[in-house]
Order: structure tokens, then sequence, then C-alpha cells
């Protein structure tokens, strides 16, 4: 498929002349840094704003999700609208990862979650590659590289005064089909984004070495040792782009309501709480090790993908530092040296 | 940013989340202390009723709207023509539940989970250890053992069945029937009877009155289930009976919220109760993280 | 130096047996973060930092450890939160050893880019109300009265409640927000709805406001949690500053008089300071 040219400038009309037809969510700019959002009408994509606050994954999975509404006790019939169908654009690398977790879960296994489907088969997804990683992104250690994305259907990869949009699905070629080739000298310049990206990697986690330490733990005195001062704010799993735990609640005013499910994080202690007061995971440290085994252990043998994509977000919010990247490697240690003891 | 999504509409057969209507048929108040209640329900629409098949061990979401949902064991038999829930008042939902009266209706999904394994079960003699609301479950499957098709393919059945008083025994009528059996050797015990009560029976607790009768592990069986405390002596009791922990079965419970493997709040490890379990072995247990 | 004070404080009392842990700060995995820390023994204290970064208000661990005996490291502003505590019997005074910093203000980041944090910006308090030893030489304030944010921010208010996203990290990272069960979280009846709409966000971002106004030491640690970067501090300070106009007091000052307000209840009228 042949590579297309999106020149900055043209950005907005680009934008503008799929909106009609599409709802577009792109990041844009929000108190200092960017996140992903709805693109009003005539609004340009902040495509230059560094990693978004919080991942796209709610795009596809709201943060609430309404699954009927309900009156006088009886259930609303509803009759199926198509909605305008979504573009996600200029979706970060570790995103499109994360969307591809996201899937392993709500498409598959016994049951399909009929909303997450229905909004990702109606989804075009633009993906952006990164001109240089922030202190946080480690995506490199899992394999991620913004030039040779996750699927997704386009890839725009920062050619100085434009961006080549290399279709990578038949759906992508559609979508950039009145976009001009790609000229050699912005291809050239592409290259050199990536070659300047790869050249200032940042140092590499080995995640490998921690997947296979933690293949079969679960009691050990290591998950002591690394709670550190995490205060189970859950902050770090509400801007993740893989956690995808929800509550299911009824919202009522009179005898209408409407049921929702709505994110919700296993870093809190009422997550696992039993009306009888009983409580499996009581304390932050088996708090913790819930977050880490299931996205290392329990997504990797269930769904065949690790729960984290090295977006670094975790990192970035967290307001006492406990550092996902440094659990890792100080976890690695303790497991193996436990286990050869 | 708040990203704010166009509202998704699902139609309800597509809508893994959306209950099925159903009406009560018949209310009985089980327990003396009047906080558990059997909820015999028929569904409004009849392509509900022929696409719900359950099997015993399986559990439902219950949901009264506005008040939420919560997952209770189907404790009426496959072989039976109706659907029943038993069902003690603890919170939100089932007190809202408990608000209702004969002929009002409700909403349930399901059936959701893993069923007992009757495979292994069959030729051999079934050994049921019952506390409290924990025979809610079991009775699902006594009943299916029961019934005339099936009772064949099941040798001994020994239910030891106990409650905290004798006002909290629950399927009264149904216990007598068991007693008067002779195809069952029914066993029962209490852990306190009040002094103005009429109780005949046996004062104790479950893993004692196991130890008395002490059930041969030959060829056996153990289905079990009961508050922590009970299956924690219980465990080991079947133990010194020589159950190989192949042999122990048990029904879990952890909360829970969608039932259906996706909202992430039910796992013991890598099992996710709701589609893993709530059935597990002790074998199975074993390998399990103890955090439930 | 003020670190080189602090890690022998801790060590002389860890080596005493004293204390059984010390709260300070160690280096953190970024430039311009430090983490929080607990020195179990002598040879941890070596990692003890103090510089312009250590933010993180350590008063919040206090509950995790009942029944110990604990250094810890205070700002000013974190000392107003203990004092708080120490009126409403969350810990006791005998198991602590309270070393307090003179503060001139943390920051964000390090060196060029480094900026001080919006609660120090209006901060009148550089001195720690309570302290065993207190260290750091005496801070001069100057705050201008226009600091003071006052005005209209109803409006403000109810825009950034937009952005909010009901995690509740910082009520997690506040330590006065200690209750067993949140209103926030009940589910009998059920006040805040899981979600993220504007107007339950207000609604529980006020009841949390109300809940804390009188006895907020204005540490900023729910702003620094905010994964939105939500100015918290300013609807906060909005409420002292309103109870310090009624009641002629701010929170946190005195050892020997409690705070003006100790009761919440959500049906309580929350118009008055907006
Ligand atoms: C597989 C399974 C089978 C069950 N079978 C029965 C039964 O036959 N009879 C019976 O009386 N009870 C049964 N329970 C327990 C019952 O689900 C809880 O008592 C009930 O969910 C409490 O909900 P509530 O709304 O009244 O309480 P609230 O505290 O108001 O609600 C909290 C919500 O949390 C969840 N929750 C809280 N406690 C539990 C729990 N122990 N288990 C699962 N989810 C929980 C539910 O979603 C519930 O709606 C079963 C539980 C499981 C997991
Ligand atoms: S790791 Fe950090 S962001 Fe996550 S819950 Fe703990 S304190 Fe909050
Ligand atoms: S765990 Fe942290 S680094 Fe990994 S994907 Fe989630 S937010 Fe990103
Ligand atoms: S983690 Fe990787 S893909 Fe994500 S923003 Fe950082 S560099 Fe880009
Ligand atoms: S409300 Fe905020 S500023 Fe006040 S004590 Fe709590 S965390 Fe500190
Ligand atoms: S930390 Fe911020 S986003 Fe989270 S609940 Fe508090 S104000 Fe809202
Ligand atoms: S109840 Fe949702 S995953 Fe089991």
């Amino acid at each position: 498929m042949n590579p297309k040219l999106l020149r900055k400038t043209e950005i907005a009309a680009f934008v503008q002349s799929l909106a009609p037809s599409h709802t577009i969510v792109a990041p844009q700019p929000d108190e200092g840094q960017c996140s992903y959002g709805v693109l009003s009408n005539g609004a340009q994509p902040a495509l230059d704003g560094g990693r978004p606050r919080k991942s796209a994954k709610e795009a596809l999975y709201p943060q609430k999700e309404r699954m009927f509404a309900f009156e006088a006790g009886a259930v609303e019939p509803c009759s199926v609208e198509p909605e305008p169908p979504l573009i996600l654009f200029g979706v970060r690398a570790c995103d499109l990862k994360g969307i591809e977790a996201l899937d392993t879960v709500l498409l598959h296994g016994a049951f399909v979650d009929a909303f997450y489907k229905a909004r990702r088969e109606a989804a075009a997804i633009v993906g952006l590659a990164c001109e240089k990683m922030c202190p946080t992104c480690f995506c490199n250690s899992f394999g991620i590289d913004p030039y040779a994305p996750p699927a997704c259907d386009v890839n725009l990869v920062p050619a100085g005064d434009a961006f080549v949009a290399q279709p990578l699905t038949e759906k992508g070629e559609a979508l950039v089909a009145s976009l001009p080739d790609a000229d050699a000298a912005h291809l050239a310049t592409a290259r050199k984004a990536g070659e300047a990206f790869h050249a200032a990697e940042n140092p590499k986690v080995a995640v490998d070495a921690f997947v296979e330490a933690v293949a079969e733990v679960f009691e050990s005195p290591a998950w002591e040792g690394i709670v550190d001062g995490c205060i189970n704010c859950g902050g770090c799993t509400y801007v993740c782009p893989t956690c995808h735990c929800f509550d299911i609640v009824d919202e009522t005013i009179g005898h209408r309501g409407q049921r929702v499910r709505a994110w919700d994080t296993c870093m809190a202690a009422r997550f696992t709480l039993h009306t009888s007061g009983h409580n499996p995971r009581v304390t932050p440290a088996q708090r913790l090790r819930q977050r880490i085994l299931h996205k290392f252990q329990y997504m990797k043998k269930n769904q065949s993908i690790l729960g984290c994509t090295g977006c670094g977000r975790c990192v970035a919010v967290c307001p006492v530092n406990w550092d996902i990247r440094d659990a890792i490697g100080r976890l690695t240690e303790e497991l193996s040296t436990a286990s050869k003891a | 940013m708040t990203m704010t999504m166009p509202v998704m509409k699902i139609a309800s057969d597509m809508n893994p989340y959306a209950p099925m209507p159903v009406r009560i048929a018949e209310l009985s108040v089980e327990s003396a202390a009047r906080d558990t209640r059997l909820f015999k329900v028929e569904f409004l629409k009849e392509e509900d009723r022929v696409r719900f098949r359950h099997e015993p061990g399986q559990f439902a979401q219950l949901s009264v709207l506005g008040y939420g949902e919560a997952p209770i064991s189907i404790t009426s038999s496959p072989t039976q023509p109706y659907i029943e829930f038993c069902i003690k008042r603890m919170g939100e939902v089932t007190q809202a539940l408990h608000n209702l009266g004969e002929g009002d209706a409700f909403g349930i999904r399901g059936p959701y989970g893993n069923t007992f394994p009757r495979a292994m079960m069959e030729g051999k003699n079934i050994v049921f250890v019952a506390g409290g609301i924990g025979l809610a479950p079991l009775r699902s499957l006594i009943n299916f053992m029961l019934h005339p098709t099936n009772r064949a393919s099941f040798a001994n059945i020994t239910i030891i069945y106990g409650a905290r008083s004798p006002g909290d025994l629950l399927f009264k009528s149904e216990l007598a029937e068991w007693a008067k059996r002779v195809d069952v050797r029914y066993h029962e015990t209490v852990d306190a009877a009040p002094p103005d009560s009429n109780y005949q029976g046996k004062i104790g607790f479950v893993p004692t009155l196991l130890d008395e009768v002490a059930p041969s592990s030959e060829n056996a069986v153990a289905i079990t289930c009961g508050p922590p405390i009970m299956i924690k002596y219980v465990l080991p009791g079947l133990d010194k009976l020589g159950f190989a922990p192949e042999n122990i079965v048990t029904t879990l419970e952890m909360r829970m919220k969608c039932g259906i493997g996706k909202c992430g709040r039910c796992n013991i490890g890598r099992h996710y109760v709701c589609i893993d379990g709530p059935v597990f072995t002790l074998a199975e247990l074993k390998n399990m993280p103890a955090e439930f | 130096m003020i670190q080189r004070a602090i890690q022998k404080l801790a060590r002389e009392k860890l080596e005493a047996k004293a204390i059984d842990l010390f709260l300070g700060y160690a280096r953190g995995t970024l430039p311009g973060r430090v983490k929080p820390f607990a020195a179990a023994g002598a040879a941890d204290c070596d990692r003890l930092v103090w510089n312009e970064n250590c933010d993180t208000n350590l008063v919040n661990y206090l509950a995790r450890y009942p029944g110990k005996k604990i250094g810890i490291v205070v700002k000013p502003c974190d000392a107003r939160t203990l004092v708080t505590l120490l009126h409403e019997n969350q810990v006791k005074r005998e198991n602590l050893f309270i070393v307090g910093v003179n503060c001139p203000g943390v920051k964000t980041g390090v060196g060029a880019e480094a900026a001080m944090q919006p609660q120090c910006l209006a901060c009148e308090i550089r001195k720690p109300p309570i302290a065993d030893v207190t260290l750091g030489g005496p801070v001069e304030t100057a705050i201008a009265p226009q600091a003071k944010l006052a005005g209209e921010l109803w409006d403000e208010f109810k825009g950034e409640m937009q952005r909010c996203i009901r995690c509740f990290a910082c009520r997690n990272a506040c330590p006065l927000c200690y209750c067993t069960t949140c209103f926030a979280e009940q589910t009998m009846p059920e006040l805040v709805y899981p979600g993220n709409d504007a107007a339950e966000s207000a609604f529980f971002q006020l009841g949390r406001i109300m809940h804390i106004a009188g006895r907020c030491g204005e540490c900023g640690g729910c702003e620094r949690a905010c994964p939105m970067d939500i100015p918290l501090q300013k609807i906060i300070r909005k409420a002292a500053a309103f109870l310090e106009e009624t009641y002629g007091e701010k929170a946190g000052l005195s050892v020997e008089t409690p705070g003006a307000l100790g009761t919440f209840s959500p049906t309580d009228n929350n118009s008055i300071f907006l």
C-alpha cells in the first residue's frame, strides 16, 4: 500500500473532511499536557503534545457506559441505531498495544462484551509514531516499536513539515485515499525520524526475565518489600491502557434509571469486599500483588498477552513515585534469589 | 479532559448484561429469623424459559432494577419444572429481593459458571456435607441425583447438614422427606437449640457430626459447602476419612459483578470464579493461591 | 545540613531502640522526585534524603503502623495535619518522635525547571506547630494578600469537575481522610455512583472539602495525587479562608485547642463559601 503525505498545515482540513460521517477522537491540549478527546468541529488535533495523559482505551471502553435504561421496574426496549463510526486519530503505539490487550479480554472467551465489540468494529485507528520517548516511557522493553506499530489501520510517521501516512489495512487505505502519495524527500525524513527515535531510546527494563520470575509465584515475602509508599490511590489503573476492571451500578432518579458499568480499580479495598465483611485482599501488598500478577502472570496465561505495554503513565501519575520499572527489577532479583535459595 | 462518548444501544438479545424478566410464582420464608427466603420463579417470556438450561452447580445474576445485581445459586434441580433461588438477606440487592412479594417481577441473567463434575460421580457413593445456606447450591445436585431417572447412576447417598439453630435449618419439608427415604442416609445437627424449642435432634457442629457418621471414602465423592469456618474443619475431617483431594468438591464465593469473566473482580489467581468456578475440587484448590 | 541532621537523629533513635521505624524520604526514580521511605534500622539511615522535592506528607502513613513507635519528618503543613490527627485521637503523641523542618516551600522538578508547588505559594505557616526537634533556619513569609485566593470560584470549580475521573486518589493521599467507609463509597444509600460525570464529581469533592474544612493542613497532597492535575488547593483554601474569617482560626496550629469543625453531613449546605 502506498504511503501518503499529510502536511501539517492540512491536518485540520483532512480531519474535517472525515468528520461529517465519523466521530473523531484525537489528542487535544489539556492543562499543559494533552488528552485524547472527541474532536469538536474545526479543532486541530494536538499531534505534538507528547504522550496523552490517559490511554486511548476510553474511546472504545468509556469510563462509564450505559448498559440499558429502565423505567418503573422494567427494562426499556431499545432499538439499535447505528452510531457514526469512530476514528481514533493519533494513537500512540503503547495504546495500540493496549487495545490489543483489551480485545483479548472483551472480545474473546465464553462471552463477548457487545458494547466494546460494537465500538471496536466500527472504529478505524490511526497510529502516531512518537518523535521521542518521555522520561517514563519504556514500550521498547516490550518490543513495541512506534515505527513498526501494533495493529492499526494507518500509521502516521513524523516527517518534518508533514506526516507520512502509511496505510496498513484496506480500511486504512480507504481512509487516506484522498491524500497525495508521499514523495521521496519526505519518506527520507520519516526514515530519519525513526532512526533518531531508536538512537535515543530509554534503557530497557528486563521484562522477559521478570515474566519468567513471576510465572508461578504467589506467596512471597517480596511483595511486602515492594509496597513502599503506595497509598492504593488507584490513579495508576485509571490511566493505564490495559486495565479493564469495572463495577456495575444502578443509577436512579425516581422511577427512571439506568444500569451502568464504570471503571473500577483493584487497588481499592472495596473491590473484593463481601457483604459479610470478609475480604480476601485486605493489605496494600495483596492488592499490589493482584495488580502486578494480573498483568504479568494471569493475563499471560489466560490471554497470552501481557497487561502492560510500558506506556509509563502509572509512573508519571503516581503521587509517591511508585515506579513499576523499579518494582520489576527488584522483584526479578528477589524472586529469583528466593527460588535459588 | 473527560471523554464523553455517544450512548451505545445494544438490543437485549445481544446484550450480555440485560436481565430476563421473571415473576415470583411462590415465596416461602425458610428461616425462623425470616432472613432467608425461597423464591420459585417463572419466566415472563417463553423464549427465555426455553433458552435457560442450567446444570447443578451453576448460578444466576439476580437483579432488582434500581438496586443492582447479586449472584445467587440456582437451588432447584434441572429435573424440576421451575427455577428456585434461596436467598439470605445481606445487603442492598438481597434486601430489595426480600421486599418483593408473590407475583412481583425481577430480572435474572445466566445460567453462569461451571457445574458439579457429575461424570466423575457416577457409580460412586456420594457424601454431602453442608452448613447453613451452603445447602442451597448442593440441593440442586441432591434433587437431581434423587430423581427417579438418575438415582440408579449413583450408589449410597449420605447427607450431613447443620445450621446454627433449629430455626435456621432450610428446606424443612424436603429435609423430612430425605430423612424418610430408605435410599438416603440423612444426618442433621444444630450448633445450639433454645430451651423453648421442641427440637429433638443432635446438638453439635457439622465437623463433629462428620466424624461421628464417618462415611467411608471407599469409591466415594464428598461435596461440601458452608461458611468458611465450617469448611476449615470439614476438609481435615474428610482427609482423615481417606477422601483424596480429587474426590472432594466444593463451591466458592467471591465478590462478583459481571458474572461472565470480564469485570476482573472474582479471580483467585488466574482462575475466575464466575466462569472457571464456582465449583472446584480440593485438588484444584490446592493448586490455586489461598486468596479467597 | 538538614539531610545530615535527619540521618543522624534517625540513626540515634533507631540504635537506642527509642523508635521502631523512621519515616523519611529516599531518592526517587525520576529527576525531581523522592519516595517515601521507612528506615527500619540504623543501616537504612544513609538512604534518607532531604531536598526541595520532599513533598509527600508522611503523616498519611502513620495509620499503617498501629502501636509502633515512629520517628517522622514533617514540614509545617504536614505537622498541621498531625496536630489535627492528635486532636482526633488518631495517633498517640507518646508514640511519635517528630522531626520538624522549617520550610521555604517544596518544588516540582529540578534545576531551571523547578517550580514552587501551588500550596507553598500561598503558605503562611513556615514553622512546624509541633515537633520534638526543629531543623533549618527561620523562614520569612511574604505572602501578598491577593495570593489568598478569593473571588468567584464556582464556575471554575464546575469546569474542573468536568475533568475529574473520580479515582479518589485525592482522598487516599490525604492523611485526614481516614474514614473506614468513605461517604463516596458506601452503598446503602449510594451517595456517589462510580463514573465520571461532573455533577457527581462536584458532589463528591464538595463533600470531601466540607469534611476537611477546618482540619486541612494545606499540604497539597490531594492536588499532587490528582492524575488530572485539578487545582484542588484553590477551592480548599477558599473554604479555609471562609472558616478563618468566621471562626478566626486556622486549622492544625494549636496542639491545645481543637479545630473549628469536626463534623460532616452530606446534606450540609455547600454553598457558603462558593
Ligand atoms: C456463586 C455464588 C453463589 C451464591 N449463592 C447464594 C445463594 O444461593 N444464596 C444467598 O443468599 N447468597 C448467595 N451468594 C452470596 C450473595 O451473592 C451475596 O450475599 C450478595 O451478593 C450480597 O449482595 P447485596 O447486594 O445484598 O449486598 P451489598 O453489600 O449491598 O452489595 C454489594 C454487591 O457486591 C457483590 N457482593 C457482595 N458480597 C458478595 C458475595 N459474598 N458474593 C458475591 N458477590 C458479592 C454483589 O455484586 C453485590 O450486589 C452467592 C455468591 C456467589 C459468588
Ligand atoms: S502505585 Fe502509586 S498511583 Fe498506583 S495506587 Fe499506589 S500510590 Fe496510587
Ligand atoms: S502498568 Fe503502567 S506502564 Fe504498564 S501499561 Fe499500565 S500504565 Fe502503562
Ligand atoms: S511508551 Fe512508547 S509509544 Fe507510548 S508514548 Fe512513550 S514512546 Fe510513545
Ligand atoms: S485536604 Fe489536601 S491539602 Fe488538606 S490535608 Fe488533605 S491532602 Fe493536605
Ligand atoms: S484525584 Fe483528581 S481526578 Fe481523582 S477524584 Fe480527586 S479530583 Fe477527581
Ligand atoms: S464476576 Fe466479573 S469477572 Fe467474575
